[in-house]
């Protein structure tokens, strides 16, 4: 297996808001290796976004991280991004760790054509001397993206782009620099169904030709099946479980996984009728004692009212976060 | 930290006598109302609860409240009659600073500075109402005909509303206010009940019956150039209002369109008008004082505060307390309905109010029984 | 460019029922004052019956109200119609009066912009701090103000206890006129003694004019630019590595659209508050002129007042326009 690029640890983080503390992430931890497309997943709210957030410490007032390490391992170096002051952080984001966010309507500054967005992105990290000089790198980036016409295209606002062609923007801006890591946070949950496969296949191809580590959010599972090397479950601001795509979809251990993979087509296996999980997601102000996931357990025991479960390793390479198992 | 809970808990027993009062009062009229209202009535409790965190909403409720208490009392407290003039039995109360004769000073007429504020607490008070209550209920209406029924009266109404709202306000008030009071001591003389109304109203005597026409040529002058504003939001709010389910299908069982609009809509869209009408009053207030600090409007002997400072004017920088007072009184009534108005904004923002509510009712819980709070926990 | 033009003629076009209308109430008003304005523009009760009839036939007083109406804007605009009071061309008493408010009005303008935008920018950037709370009490003490009040405290520290300004008359306009605002043709022209003279003269008066703005336009501008910089694309900036002050700049652009509809409508807010300003310093303006006509039943003068007013207004509101297209690109021509 290759090397570990970016090791989070612990990683916790708590929004200060009016109504009290919202626990949107507690004591997190992965590791994504180098080269794969490593995805997290989860219902809406349980913490995936902040999570990719987190990482290059993109939280904003009154979220703040209270605890927990993330290294990012370039070439022989170890740097923990949590502890980088804000001018070294800035100089990783987009240019080491890129992001593309959901919503490619709200993304992109309405304001500014695209090819300045694009050469924008080149100029502060230094590969262009000035915007006008990256409008011409631009035109080849959203050549590579398959934006059609990108002569004429970079000189268009976002609002005479449609939604598909804005992804392809974004997504050009976050390949731009050559990256080592590409976060996807939900980058098709905003599209036309039909513009969805062409976007991810749009990804797929990016990573092929940069070989760049993909980090792909999502609350889709054929997404999942279709993108995914390996696969965290998030439930609640928790990881549950951790393991090879196909041995989630094959071998589900913990309950909240089995109960996600019974609610939606499974491609590896075939189900007689889709079910539902009894009750809903808990507060993250008063988050259950113990297993966050035990009010709607239908496995429940005492130690889960107890005690918070630790990831342990199952079986190779698949972790659990389950008492029972 | 304990001692602002306390007082808290005063200023919300205080509200919540307040409105206690309010719906036995209505339910006396209206049987039964107390039990269909239940939840309104919970509503407004908490709207209360969330002003008295505010401490400017705090703060300006009781100058508002001080205001308008002067102003139904005002005359009746003052020491001296608006039409009592100490000159003609001492010449030495000609401008007399504060403290000499009187606590705030006299006037040229040696009238007492203090008697005459209270007594214009009552001109002002009065003026702004009628203002709110002629602009505001026609802007409304103008509003929701526009939006509801759209198209060709929609962008009649609206062009009107815009040369209306081309128009500088204090220019176009000074021309109504000039020429209007011809027509209306006309009126005021043929009917002498309205002219009795309006002196009990204003709190003056009979004799001052000459000049009550151009205090009403201020306010329909104003009343005039108010409508504007009303008429463009209510629209604004009515349009997206009109596309809501519950006005479609008001439509459907086919009641009609005046019912749609007072009954259905015109709730939904009242709250963010009233916070309106809250911050207006004191540009209100704030206006007349204007027009009359111009000689338009009052003219002595009735007691006006920008009348004050117009007449003081003359007498600038000697008799400094006839400027600096009235115009003190003016900016802390203006000053007093826009703390109230801005803190009225945030109550209803709901974003905000739920916040609040929600650390009112936690206060509530942790003060009653532990297991209480369990049972919260459990949920 | 030419989609602009276009884009502004229509516009344009679109101003004309408006300032068709503005006049036709303010001579509405004047057309249904039962006073005889004949009678006291031919010199009050003593005028003899020939003389006001003259004075009927030459403002064509006898004439139906729409032979009067076109008569009059048609000779005002041809500057033909005489001042029944001053027996000046109407519009020759206007234009000596407009620059003196027009200069008032951008002084209060500069005020409310030195003040406002400041003082918006720090309060959203320092939001929920100190700071903040002091911009929110300042605009609210702003619109809580009385002009007038304001004016004569600011009058008796500055002129009756350090005399450091003046309040009598106006300084002289420049030789050569080019804007016919003196204080900017002073400048222009390296006239720096003169332009000093204005400046003395000008500064507290529009102080006290733009006081109010400034709170208003320091809230809108907190409040635009808290908004913008909410904005989801500023996230992503802040994802693409962009620095700070550059992801400020894209909010400042983003928030400029409300601003600038807010000090557009400030400019028409100044230039009605301009009466009381003018009272208080003694400024001749075109406000204490109007309210001077209004008092002694001069409708020439006022119909013409309200006719440059509702031009200034209609002009305010064409920059408005150009400066949107200008900055947003979603607006359409």
């Amino acid at each position: 297996m290759s090397k570990k690029i970016l090791e989070v640890k612990n990683l916790t983080v708590h929004f200060y808001t009016y109504a009290g503390i919202v626990k949107a992430i507690e004591e997190v931890s992965f590791d994504v290796f180098e080269g794969e497309t490593f995805a997290l997943v989860g219902e809406t709210g349980c913490g995936k976004s902040v999570t990719a957030r987190a990482i290059t410490q993109l939280i904003e007032s009154p979220g703040r991280i209270v605890r927990g390490e993330v290294y990012y391992n370039p070439d022989g170096e170890r740097l923990n991004l949590l502890e980088l002051p804000d001018e070294e952080i800035r100089t990783i984001r987009g240019n080491d760790i890129a992001y593309i966010f959901q919503d490619p309507q709200s993304s992109l500054d309405p304001l500014y054509n695209v090819g300045y967005q694009v050469s924008e992105s080149l100029f502060v990290h230094g590969r262009v001397k000035s915007i006008k000089d990256g409008i011409k790198k631009a035109v080849n980036i959203l050549r590579t993206v398959l934006l059609p016409d990108p002569e004429r295209r970079v000189s268009n606002y976002p609002h005479e782009l449609s939604g598909g062609m804005k992804q392809r923007v974004t997504i050009g801006i976050g390949i731009s620099n050559d990256p080592r890591i590409l976060i996807a946070d939900e980058p098709t949950t905003a599209l036309d169904v039909t513009v969805q496969a062409q976007i991810l296949w749009l990804i797929k191809e990016m990573k092929k030709r940069y070989g760049v580590t993909v980090i792909l959010i999502t609350h889709d599972m054929g997404v999942v099946a279709d993108m995914a090397d390996r696969v965290a479950v998030m439930y609640a601001g928790k990881i549950v479980e951790v393991a090879e795509v196909t041995e989630v979809f094959k071998n589900p251990v913990h309950p909240y996984t089995q109960g996600l993979l019974k609610a939606v087509p499974n491609p590896l296996k075939k189900i007689e009728r889709l079910e539902t999980i009894p009750g809903t997601v808990p507060s993250l102000i008063n988050p259950p004692s113990g297993c966050r996931f035990h009010p709607r357990c239908p496995e429940i025991s005492k130690v889960c009212k107890e005690k918070i479960p630790e990831l342990r390793e199952v079986k190779k390479n698949h972790f659990v976060a389950c008492h029972n198992r | 930290m304990s001692q602002d809970e306390y007082y808290r808990g005063i200023l919300d027993r205080i509200s919540d006598a307040f409105i206690g009062l309010f719906v036995y009062l209505i339910s006396t009229i209206r049987k039964g109302w107390r039990e269909k209202n239940r939840s309104r009535i919970a509503e407004w409790k908490l709207m209360f609860y969330a002003l008295n965190r505010s401490p400017p909403g705090v703060i300006g409720l009781f100058l508002v409240t001080i205001f308008v208490f002067l102003g139904i009392f005002g005359p009746l407290i003052a020491p001296y009659k608006y039409n009592y003039f100490p000159i003609f039995e001492n010449s030495k109360t000609y401008l007399s600073p504060p403290g000499e004769f009187f606590v705030l000073g006299a006037d040229h007429f040696g009238r007492d500075l203090l008697s005459l504020l209270l007594q214009g607490a009552r001109t002002s008070l009065v003026i702004s109402i009628i203002v709110i209550l002629l602009g505001v209920p026609a802007g409304i209406i103008l509003g929701l005909i526009a939006g509801y029924f759209g198209g060709k009266i929609d962008e009649l109404i609206m062009r009107i509303t815009d040369m209306f709202l081309a128009f500088p306000p204090l220019i176009l008030a000074i021309a109504f206010a000039a020429v209007l009071p011809d027509r209306i001591s006309y009126l005021i003389n043929t009917y002498p009940p309205l002219q009795q109304f309006l002196l009990w109203l204003f709190a003056l005597e009979r004799t001052e019956g000459g000049n009550l026409s151009r205090l009403l040529a201020v306010m329909i002058a104003m009343a005039v150039v108010w409508w504007p504003g009303y008429a463009r939001i209510t629209r604004g709010s009515t349009l997206t209002e009109r596309e809501a389910l519950y006005v479609e299908s008001a439509r459907a069982i086919g009641l009609p369109s005046s019912k749609i609009m007072l009954r259905h809509i015109l709730p939904n869209i009242i709250g963010p008008i009233l916070v309106y009408v809250t911050l207006d009053f004191g540009t209100v207030v704030l206006t007349e004082a204007g027009l009359s600090f111009l000689g338009l409007g009052a003219t002595p002997p009735i007691a006006d505060w920008g009348r004050i400072v117009y007449d003081g004017t003359q007498f600038f920088p000697n008799a400094w307390w006839l400027i600096i007072f009235p115009g003190f009184i003016v900016f802390l009534d203006v000053l007093g309905w826009n703390l109230l108005g801005d803190a009225l904004r945030d109550v209803l923002d709901p974003k905000l109010r739920r916040s609040i509510e929600f650390k009112v009712k936690k206060v509530k819980k942790s003060k009653t029984k532990d297991m209480e709070i369990k049972e919260v926990e459990h949920e | 460019m030419a989609e602009l033009k276009k884009f502004l003629v229509r516009r344009m076009l679109t101003f004309i029922p408006t300032i068709i209308g503005i006049t036709l109430i303010v001579f509405a008003i004047a057309y249904l004052i039962p006073a005889d304005p004949a009678r006291a523009w031919a010199g009050g009760e003593k005028a003899s019956q020939k003389a006001i009839e003259l004075v009927k036939e030459r403002y064509h007083l006898n004439e139906p109200w729409y032979d009067q109406y076109i008569f009059l804007i048609t000779g005002l605009i041809k500057n033909e119609i005489i001042d029944p009071r001053t027996s000046n061309p109407v519009m020759d008493d206007v234009g000596k009066r407009f620059p003196v408010t027009f200069q008032l009005a951008l002084f209060a303008y500069f005020f409310v912009l030195a003040i406002g935008i400041p003082l918006g920018l720090i309060s959203a950037l320092k939001r929920d701090t100190a700071i903040d709370t002091f911009v929110r009490i300042f605009a609210l003490i702003g619109v809580s103000t009385p002009v007038f009040w304001l004016g004569y405290i600011l009058i008796y520290i500055f002129f009756v206890n350090i005399r450091i300004i003046n309040l009598a008359g106006v300084p002289p306009s420049p030789e050569i006129v080019i804007t016919h605002v003196p204080v900017i043709d002073s400048l222009i022209t390296g006239n720096f003694e003169l332009f000093r003279q204005h400046v003395a003269r000008f500064w507290l008066p529009g102080f006290v004019l733009g006081f109010m703005g400034a709170g208003v336009v320091a809230r809108f501008v907190r409040n635009s630019f808290l908004e913008a910089i909410s904005g989801d694309y500023i996230e992503f900036l802040k994802a693409k590595g962009v620095p700070k002050l550059r992801v400020y700049r894209h909010a400042m652009k983003n928030s400029l659209v409300p601003i600038i509809t807010v000090l557009g409508l400030q400019f028409g807010v100044l230039l009605s508050g301009a009466p009381i300003t003018e009272t208080v310093f003694g400024l001749p303006g075109i406000g204490l002129y109007a309210v001077f006509s209004i008092g002694t039943l001069d409708f020439p003068a006022i119909v013409a007042v309200t006719l440059l007013f509702a031009l200034v207004y209609v002009i305010a509101n064409l920059i408005v326009d150009i400066f949107y297209a200008v900055i947003d690109p979603r607006v359409r021509y």
